[in-house]
């Protein structure tokens, strides 16, 4: 096994060739892999998985990587995980080959999954709802629709998955 | 306009329409365009004033009231009920909801779960909108003008509710601003950076009497003291008749009240005090509101 993740870090292409049909999702923030298979609920599912955890990147230095063999995912699956995967790539294959590759990037709106960060939030009794906005170094901030609160991915500290 | 839940939702022409329809009711304007509806008065959180002027402004458009002035006599105070089961009932009873909650956000909780129009009282640490609107009304009605006019902000500039959807109002209104706070109770970067990017002009300043001069309103937001350590000085942030002395002949003062020590008694003698009739604009700008939301949907 530790052979084998090495390989896929080295050998992406090779690796992601191996693959017969399915997808494939690389450069995952570290540490965002647990999120993301939360919420594709892979703990339970049947499908023959491949995970790979501090892998050694080029790009991003250190990533996640999940690969998942038969699985097609929603459009709504494609929402919820980009939040923990802006600027992964989901590579779809079909045939061992690539049909379909995107960057993820954040999606406009989250439904449900963040938990407020402020305390004092009506969400906290309700479904949360997040619409993603730039901030004044331009980078993408989370608006709370309640609370009109603002916070930065890295402020976000609890998710209801 | 179906509902308000925030100034944010606002155009510069909802704002006009809005002050100028308060200007009509302050000129005497008579109007019975909620006769036989009901309104639910709903405040999870006591506030006298507001909810007195709400109150008052509908049984003057000849509207009647439901509700509860704090949440202790309430289903979802004493039994626990969940807020949201709680304003569906209420959803059922009324025409329409004006909802004061402690809750961040809980004016648009109620717009999402209510089919009746729905009109934020005070969300928590949030909004406050029809009070930023009786603000513009005041300041307005106080200058004959609502463009080009410079005001002063003192006090609490970090926490007030009240100011920050004032500021952000202000872009609408090339309003100059002149901020008079310690460096603790500043605005925070991120609203600084906002009025920037809207084109607001304003600068810092560490006493009133630096400023005065220059201004048409002061604006006094109360700085509670409790909040602060005891070192920090806030004698340089307290009106006094000696600063008056200099003021321009259109000066006015205006507070959203209750007011401290910061905004002495012997000021209310003056002709620059305008707080009270500031209060009282409560009272239109909220039948202007009730009016325009619900007055031509109901009927
Ligand atoms: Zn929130």
């Amino acid at each position: 096994m530790q052979n084998q993740i090495s390989n896929w870090a080295v050998e992406d292409k090779k690796h992601i060739g191996s693959i017969e049909n399915g997808i494939n999702i690389d450069h995952i923030p570290c540490g965002n892999a647990f999120y993301i298979m939360k919420i594709l609920n892979l703990y339970k599912s049947e499908y023959q998985t491949g995970i790979g955890l501090n892998l050694s990147s080029k790009k991003i230095g250190k990533k996640d990587l999940i690969k998942i063999e038969n699985r097609e995912l929603s459009a709504q699956e494609i929402q919820a995980i980009s939040l923990f995967a802006v600027g992964s790539t989901l590579s779809i294959l079909k045939d061992f080959k690539v049909i379909k590759k995107v960057i993820l990037a954040m999606p406009d709106v989250v439904h449900g999954i963040i938990i407020c960060p402020n305390k004092r939030c009506v969400s906290h009794h309700h479904v949360s709802q997040f619409l993603a906005v730039a901030n004044r170094n331009n980078l993408i901030e989370l608006k709370c629709n309640y609370c009109e609160k603002s916070f930065l991915l890295s402020d976000i500290k609890e998710y209801n998955l | 306009m179906n509902n308000l839940i925030s100034i944010a939702d606002l155009s510069k022409q909802n704002i006009l329409d809005i002050l100028a329809l308060a200007k009509q009711f302050k000129n005497g304007l008579k109007k019975r365009s909620l006769e036989g509806k009901v309104i639910a008065s709903c405040f999870f959180e006591a506030s006298t004033r507001t909810r007195l002027s709400f109150e008052s402004a509908i049984l003057k458009l000849g509207g009647g009231v439901i509700g509860f002035a704090d949440s202790d006599s309430t289903s979802h105070g004493a039994k626990g009920e969940s807020l949201v089961d709680t304003l569906k009932v209420i959803n059922g009873y009324a025409d329409a909801l004006i909802i004061r909650h402690p809750l961040d956000g809980a004016a648009r909780l109620a717009q999402s779960v209510c089919s009746i129009p729905v009109i934020n009282a005070g969300d928590g640490a949030n909004q406050h909108p029809s009070q930023t609107l009786l603000d513009l009304f005041s300041i307005q009605d106080s200058q004959n003008k609502i463009e080009n006019i410079s005001i002063g902000l003192l006090g609490d500039l970090k926490h007030g509710r009240t100011i920050h959807s004032l500021v952000e109002a202000a872009k609408f209104f090339n309003i100059q601003l002149y901020f008079i706070a310690p460096k603790e109770l500043r605005m925070n970067e991120n609203k600084l950076f906002q009025l920037k990017t809207s084109g607001i002009q304003y600068s810092f300043h560490n006493s009133v009497d630096e400023v005065i001069h220059k201004l048409d309103c002061l604006y006094i937001i109360r700085i509670q003291k409790e909040r602060f350590d005891e070192s920090i000085s806030f004698d340089k942030y307290k009106l006094n008749l000696k600063s008056l002395q200099n003021v321009k002949s259109n000066f006015k003062i205006l507070s959203p009240l209750p007011r401290l020590e910061e905004l002495p008694v012997e000021i209310d003698a003056t002709p620059y005090a305008y707080y009270f009739q500031q209060a009282q604009n409560g009272l239109y700008i909220r039948q202007a509101l009730l009016d325009m939301i619900l007055g031509d949907k109901l009927n």
